[in-house]
């Protein structure tokens, strides 16, 4: 008996493909968007230290006995911008398929990130004042703890991209090392919402 | 407007930018207060408006895009 039903050789097996009407990957789409509200989100609470800092009035910005570490943060600011060097570092070396390059890139750059959060925890120790002190200090608290929550994820991403290449996982295709572009992308958005932060609250 | 994190290159050049820019709005204010940043702000801004109005987006560029799976590849569900 012939065969019930002719087999196609180019049948189609499982589920079709998800539909992608994006020109841009997924991924990439996602990181974008996520920096995008990331974006948004910094901007409501740099409108909210504006609009208290004009409430407030120049004369009282920083009210008196109030002082904020500007050196240290400057050193912070140094820290924080050396490890994006050291991530693009880790980038161009995956991109030349130089294994020992990316990996020495991740653990420095997560290392000073690591730092950068310390030796913002320890400033907050020796301040002086909380964040329920007056407007100042609330919206101080309040732009520098979101960075640092943000520098906290930005961590685990790179402790991620860290284990993975160990473990062999990322090549010098661009679509092999995705899990490196990715968070190093966000790492650099990172740190320019830093620079914006440490010049608007500790100089300007 | 061009996307300054399209990929990795790209947002490490945005941040170098950023921190050239900040850098000059920040000396500005410590030096001269708060009406000179203001102004390199203002100066800033309008020149990054112009460089962005000016200058044309390249020809050739990283792609972006990464390579989407061969659409002859075999999609399954074990």
């Amino acid at each position: 008996m012939a065969t019930a039903a002719h087999v196609d050789e180019h049948a189609h097996h499982g589920p079709p493909p998800a539909n992608q009407s994006s020109r841009v990957d997924s991924r990439l789409l996602g990181i974008y968007l996520f920096i995008g509200s990331e974006i948004m989100l910094f901007g409501s609470f740099f409108t909210m230290y504006f609009f208290a800092r004009v409430i407030v009035g120049p004369d009282s910005w920083p009210p008196e006995g109030f002082h904020l570490p500007v050196y240290l943060a400057f050193l912070n600011t140094v820290i924080l911008v050396t490890s994006s060097f050291t991530m693009h570092w880790a980038l161009q070396s995956v991109k030349r398929n130089h294994r020992a390059g990316l990996i020495a890139g991740l653990l420095l750059t997560f290392l000073l990130g690591l730092t950068f959060l310390l030796i913002q925890m320890r400033e907050y120790s020796r301040l002086g004042f909380g964040p329920g002190d007056l407007a100042f200090a609330s919206t101080f608290f309040g732009l520098t703890g979101l960075h640092g929550a943000h520098v906290f994820v930005g961590l685990t991403l790179l402790l991620f991209a860290l284990i993975r290449s160990i473990r062999g996982h990322f090549g010098p295709a661009a679509h092999d090392h995705l899990g490196v572009e990715l968070p190093g992308i966000y790492w650099h958005f990172v740190d320019v919402m830093w620079i914006v932060v440490y010049v608007t609250v500790y100089v300007l | 407007m061009k996307n300054p994190v399209r990929t990795e290159g790209e947002a490490f050049g945005f941040l170098i930018a950023a921190v050239a820019i900040f850098g000059v709005i920040g000396a500005a204010g410590a030096i001269a207060g708060g009406a000179a940043a203001l102004a390199a702000l203002v100066a800033a801004a309008v020149g990054l408006g112009a460089g962005i109005w000016i200058a044309a987006e390249p020809k050739v560029r990283e792609p972006a895009v990464w390579e989407r799976r061969d659409p002859d590849a075999e999609r399954r569900v074990d």
